[in-house]
């Protein structure tokens, strides 16, 4: 692993966290869960001296939801307590049906939805939802706090809009209109821990077959994960139906700007990037008219297609 | 031979032998071993997969505070290791593939090691690279061995009659000619390779997860030069083989050097990238498959060329088509056969003979050339099998003699409701079938298939039962222990086992081949035979009766006809024992299959018994997005005799998910020698979400050579899976698929192929 | 070197630990419970899952400086004694043990998926486990014994004992 001159250190404050940070802010890691990270470390892809503990600082925790209805989700808050929490459960259930696709349970029950997203991989699960759902983040620092759109965080692979000295504090969902219904899906090859090939968010606020919005969100397909203002803008106003769905999937496919890596070719992901928008849209209205609100846990944001098999 | 009318133990399932020490924590693998003044060892490998090595700078190494020995090639004597002779304990001169071994140190702890690894420089001359087995075979200005001239290292070739076989072809109604390409994949055991060294006065002894500890010590006395007596193998619980480990590795004679050198203990365990990167993988193979046919579905020829991608250096997968070659020949009754295969040398990772031995690969292609008959002819894929099916009493065109066989039973029972399924909207549903043969007799790739057994039983009863015979996590052990239990009539729990030490047990070949329940129950048999022998003799004096009226059961010998007349079984062992002129029980017994070595022309019974099965796998497929989810698998197996019905099924499950593993998602990405892939969330092991049913069923023929009839099961569960999911999916979508792993981008290919076709044809129509 | 102490298998232990040293290491080598496995060395093969203040993390992943203060249990704290875990027992009896080297963490998993959820459907199990790879069983026999420790649970004194 990195060599005995690590240093770790635990913050039990963020006033005491910006003193850790006055003097020095060169090879610092935030420590989150640590999923990614010290795998990282191990594999030597990152050269650190100075290890600092965030889930030592309180202020970093916590999931509330504030007068507006906006969801306030602390970034160290692990993805077990995301899919187990009541009020994600009831304002966000998208969130905890993602969650629960991620990883394994040891994972979960220490990676945070932080850590997924300032590690930026293209694939991150949690990016896609949150994305359509135009999640906001809380960034602080010893200066002060700003927000930023989420989709503005994301500056490439594994790179975020964070000056140093910066640390996610929250994520902010704003709530949703009535009649809207939001998927995730998550395409590996196996049927659990896998990495996505593709993953896709789609949100819909409908009235009967009549889209009023939309949101789409793509994972793995490019630099970043995406919205795909293209075929958002196709639904909207428009009936959802056979050609309508075709159509966006197939705008949202254009969108898209795979890669071939070792868990897919860019050929096969463009293929999925259609596949996977036309199944999100077609779920949406499923529910829509299947369910009325509220929805229940276990059928929420849960493709269909992915259930585990029933033995 | 000597039979028991109620069988009160075999035919029961049995809990494994070590199960309590292994959820308790307390199992001892090798990564738990130390012993005292244990140095740490690392080897440092080559990241290049060919190059001349122009220096090794290790001073820095060596002046590093708690290393203890630093070796390279210069340190050893040179002498050639490994199967083929073509392997050096440490690189001097060249780099063959990545991972090579080219330094090894000790150290005082295992962070030390790896520090020190890091401050050795080695000086390369990069050398272009062989990676495709048909370009090494074309181009020969790339050589991996130069002094050989060619980069073709093993070649293969077994005929029938010539003529004959042309003839066939001549009048065949149907011919089939395919390609069929099979993929790097490993083992990827769950407990890693490592070894333990121990060199102190004159003896050497090594700690290693060895499948073959006799074999093993023959090749560390090769490779070190020193006496093969003075070598002691033990083997610690192994955590897991399928044939990664029959060889003896390039480091492990290394980690005996240092532990020469050091005067102390020296320990060396893989990583996991490790792991991947330098133990040995399956052999990728393409196989072209020629099979005929006459109009009524009769196989009337088969032909094959194959071209193995051999890796570096040859080791056991350089004699994988030796079994491949069994499949062409003998899977199936097929009058007509030509088999041509190339061992070729690359600069890729070089492989061992992973489960199955080449089976899988070659049963791929037959499997999926049957089915694609039965579609050519219009005829249900279970018919076409069944009419071919090897039966009781066959001679294969190997001289293979098939004795018991209960095929085509197998066959039916896997393949009930084939084909084309009903599925809901945007999926497709089908079902497929594959069949195998496999050694289950002992397999005699070498001068021996024997084992050796020695049994015996104290005056309080408990008996021990040391074996040659390897445990790798498939059960032997219990198999081993219920055979001795039934024959002297005691409590299973009495039974000990010991199969881990070579200075306490006895010479055997390894665990290999699914021999372990045939050979090795035979010679445990055989030697609770003799101490049954003795027992049943000495009972006769005291109880006035002939010995053949007596039987051995809960603990006593019993007249068979006065039930009321026995003796305690240890009150007689202690009258034999404690007496003038007495006796202690011990029996012994090495027991070597009937069978014959293959002369020059692959012409011989290679073993004494043959195991057959079938795979009948259910698939769904996503047309959007071509994944394949196996909904169940009906997976048959003739086993000949189910000795421990709990211990089959758990092989059976365990083997068919590493066979849809080899089908749908297991692909080991070699890249310009290197594995790119060399972790477990890019190489992908099924998870227990993906596991399916899976509905074993034991069938049993009674073979008369096996142990109370049982055959060889562990390699028979995953060799005919892949075919099976290749055919279903066909079945279920069209799609014929001849390359593994089937992925979701291959399926979706072939459905687009697909409607474009029907696009097409509709456009003309 | 910081000083840490924490609680293992019901036990306290107390020594130095280095920033870089990962949990695993401290319980196989300091501790000296080798029961717990390193099978990946990267979270991503559940051999050496241990519970930690409740929650099965993979071990090797957890930075040993992070425990002070909690709570750990491991697969040599199941067994009270000469008395095996229900668990234990029931990976024993229906098979579920092979090569056993992906056992404990297994086993592990398994606790906490059923300390959780006390009767879980196979969906459910199989979510649990999916973080525990084996390359042996194929898995059915282990779904059957989780199954089997699922229904002999109920007889179980132990949930008064902290096991």
């Amino acid at each position: 692993m990195a060599g005995k001159s690590l240093k770790y250190e635990a913050p039990h404050s963020l006033a005491e966290l910006w003193s850790l940070l006055e003097d020095d802010l060169e090879n610092i890691g935030f420590l989150a869960g640590g999923t990614d990270l010290l795998v990282k470390l191990k594999r030597k892809q990152l050269d650190l001296i100075r290890l600092i503990d965030l889930k030592t600082i309180e202020d970093l925790k916590g999931i509330w939801l504030d007068e507006n209805l906006r969801l306030h989700i602390g970034a160290l808050t692990t993805l077990t307590e995301l899919s187990t929490h009541p009020l994600v459960m009831k304002h966000s259930p998208v969130l905890v049906a993602t969650a629960r696709k991620m990883a394994s349970v040891q994972v979960r029950n220490r990676a945070t939805i932080g850590g997924n997203l300032c590690n930026a991989a293209p694939s991150a699960d949690l990016a896609p939802p949150l994305l359509v759902l135009d999640a906001v983040v809380k960034v602080v620092s010893g200066k002060g706090a700003r927000e930023l759109a989420l989709k503005s965080l994301f500056t490439g692979p594994g790179q975020i809009a964070l000056q140093p000295g910066e640390v996610m504090a929250e994520v902010i969902v704003p709530a949703s209109e009535p009649g809207t219904k939001v998927i995730y899906l998550k395409q590996g090859l196996r049927q659990a821990l896998d990495i996505a090939m593709v993953c896709a968010a789609v949100k819909l606020t409908l009235s009967g077959d009549l889209c009023q919005e939309a949101a789409i969100a793509l994972g793995a397909v490019a630099p970043t994960p995406i919205r795909v203002e293209a075929a958002e803008d196709w639904l909207r106003g428009r009936r959802i139906d056979t050609q309508s769905i075709a159509k966006a999937a197939d705008l949202a496919r254009l969108a898209a700007n795979p890669i071939s890596d070792v868990r897919a070719t860019a050929d096969y992901r463009s293929e999925l990037v259609a596949a996977l928008v036309a199944k999100g849209i077609q779920q949406c209205v499923m529910q829509a008219s299947e369910y009325g609100e509220p929805l229940p846990l276990v059928e929420v944001g849960v493709s269909r297609l992915d259930e585990g098999s029933d033995k | 031979m000597v039979t028991t009318l109620t069988r009160t133990i075999i035919g029961k399932s049995a809990t494994k032998y070590d199960a309590f020490a292994k959820v308790t924590g307390e199992a001892q693998y090798i990564q738990d071993l130390t012993q005292p003044r244990m140095l740490w060892g690392k080897i440092l490998r080559s990241s290049l997969p060919h190059a001349r090595i122009l220096n090794i700078d290790t001073s820095r190494a060596e002046k590093l505070l708690g290393v203890k020995a630093v070796l390279t090639a210069k340190d050893l004597s040179g002498r050639p290791i490994g199967f083929g002779n073509d392997n050096e304990i440490l690189k001097g001169t060249k780099v063959r593939c990545v991972g090579d071994e080219i330094a090894a140190v000790a150290a005082v702890d295992e962070a030390t090691a790896l520090e020190a690894i890091s401050l050795i420089k080695v000086e390369y001359e990069p050398l272009p690279g062989v990676f495709d087995p048909i370009l090494a075979l074309s181009d020969s200005s790339v050589l991996v061995h130069e002094g050989k001239g060619t980069n073709l290292s093993m070649d293969y070739h077994f005929e029938t009659n010539i003529a004959a076989l042309d003839a066939a072809m001549e009048q065949a109604a149907v011919i089939l000619k395919d390609r069929f390409t099979l993929p790097f994949v490993t083992s990827a055991s769950m407990g890693t390779h490592g070894c333990m060294a121990m060199f102190r006065n004159g003896e050497l002894t090594m700690w290693t997860p060895t499948q073959v500890p006799f074999l093993y010590q023959h090749e560390l006395m090769m490779a070190l030069g020193i006496p093969g007596k003075r070598i002691r193998v033990i083997q610690p619980a192994i955590g897991g083989g399928f044939g990664a480990k029959l060889d003896m590795y390039p480091y492990e004679a290394s980690c005996a050097h240092l532990s020469m050198v050091t005067g102390q203990p020296v320990k060396i365990v893989f990583t996991r990238e490790e792991e991947f990167q330098a133990s040995r993988p399956r052999q990728p193979m393409l196989i072209d498959l020629v099979t005929a046919a006459d109009g009524e579905g009769h196989l009337l020829a088969r032909t094959a060329k194959v071209i193995c991608d051999n890796g570096a250096y040859n080791s056991w997968g350089a004699t994988t088509p030796f079994v491949g070659m069994q499949t062409i020949s003998s899977l199936y009754r097929v009058p007509n056969i030509r088999y041509d295969a190339q061992i070729v040398y690359t600069n890729n990772p070089y492989s061992s003979a992973m489960r199955g031995y080449g089976n899988p690969q070659h049963t791929f292609a037959v499997e999926s050339h049957m089915d694609m008959l039965a579609t050519k002819l219009g005829m249900d894929p279970l018919t076409v099998r069944l009419i071919n099916a090897n039966q009781s009493g066959d001679i294969t065109p190997q001289n293979m003699k098939i004795t018991s066989c209960a095929f085509s039973e197998t066959l039916s029972e896997a393949g009930k409701n084939l084909g084309s399924l009903p599925s809901e909207a945007g999926k497709l549903r089908g079902k497929g079938l594959a069949g195998m043969i496999h050694v289950g007799g002992g397999a005699r790739v070498y001068r021996s298939d024997g084992c050796g057994a020695v049994v015996k039983i104290d005056d309080m009863g408990r008996v021990v039962l040391l074996t040659g015979a390897t445990d790798i996590g498939q059960g032997s052990d219990t198999v081993l222990s219920q055979i001795v239990a039934e024959v002297l009539g005691v409590d299973l729990k009495d039974v000990r086992v010991i199969n881990n030490d070579s200075d306490l047990t006895y010479w055997d070949v390894g665990s290999h081949a699914s021999r372990t329940t045939f050979v090795a129950g035979n010679a445990a048999k055989l030697a609770a035979e003799e101490v049954r022998t003795q027992i049943v003799n000495a009972a006769a004096e005291i109880l006035k009766v002939g010995p053949d009226q007596l039987i051995l059961k809960d603990n006593r010998v019993v007249v068979t006809n006065d039930p009321e007349l026995f003796i305690e079984l240890t009150k007689l062992i202690r009258a034999m024992h404690f007496r003038q002129d007495g006796k202690l029980l011990v029996g012994m017994a090495f027991y070597d299959p009937p069978t014959e070595m293959q002369d020059n022309k692959f012409m011989g019974n290679v073993s004494a018994a043959y195991s057959f099965g079938a795979h009948g796998v259910e698939v769904e497929v996503d047309t959007g997005t071509g994944v394949v989810k196996v909904l169940q698998v009906d997976a048959a197996h003739d086993v000949g005799k189910a000795i421990n019905p709990l211990g089959i099924q758990g092989q059976i499950e365990g083997g068919c998910v590493m066979g849809l593993g080899y089908a749908l998602s297991e692909e080991m990405k070699v890249r310009e020698g290197r594995v790119i892939n060399a972790n477990f969330l890019d190489y992908r092991l099924l998870t227990c979400v993906d596991a399916p049913e899976i509905r074993g069923k034991i069938v049993e023929s009674d073979e008369q050579q096996g142990p109370f009839g049982a055959k060889g099961v562990g390699e028979a569960c995953c060799i005919p899976t892949a075919a099976a999911v290749a055919n279903a999916i066909y079945a279920a979508t069209g799609v014929r698929i001849k390359e593994l792993p089937i992925t979701p981008a291959k399926v979706l290919q072939g459905l687009n192929d697909l409607r474009k076709t029907t696009d097409n044809s509709e456009i003309e129509n | 070197m910081t000083q840490i102490s924490f609680v293992i298998n019901g036990q306290p232990w107390k020594g130095q630990v280095e920033p870089n040293e990962m949990l695993l290491d401290i319980i196989r080598e300091k501790v000296g419970l080798t029961g717990t496995k390193k099978g990946c060395d990267s979270g991503e093969c559940g051999a050496c899952t241990v519970i930690l203040d409740g929650q099965s993390v993979n071990s090797c992943i957890v930075p040993a400086i992070e425990v002070g203060g909690k709570e750990i249990l491991t697969i040599e704290g199941l067994a009270r004694g000469q008395e095996l875990h229900s668990i234990q027992e029931a990976f024993i009896s229906e098979g579920a043990v092979q090569c056993g080297f992906c056992t404990p963490g297994m086993i592990m998993s398994t606790k906490a998926l059923l300390d959780s959820n006390p009767h879980p459907s196979n969906q459910e199990i199989c979510q649990g486990l999916a973080g525990n790879l084996c390359r042996c069983t194929g898995y059915g026999r282990i779904v059957a014994a989780v199954e089997k420790a699922a229904e002999m649970g109920g007889d179980d004194l132990d949930k008064n004992d902290n096991r």
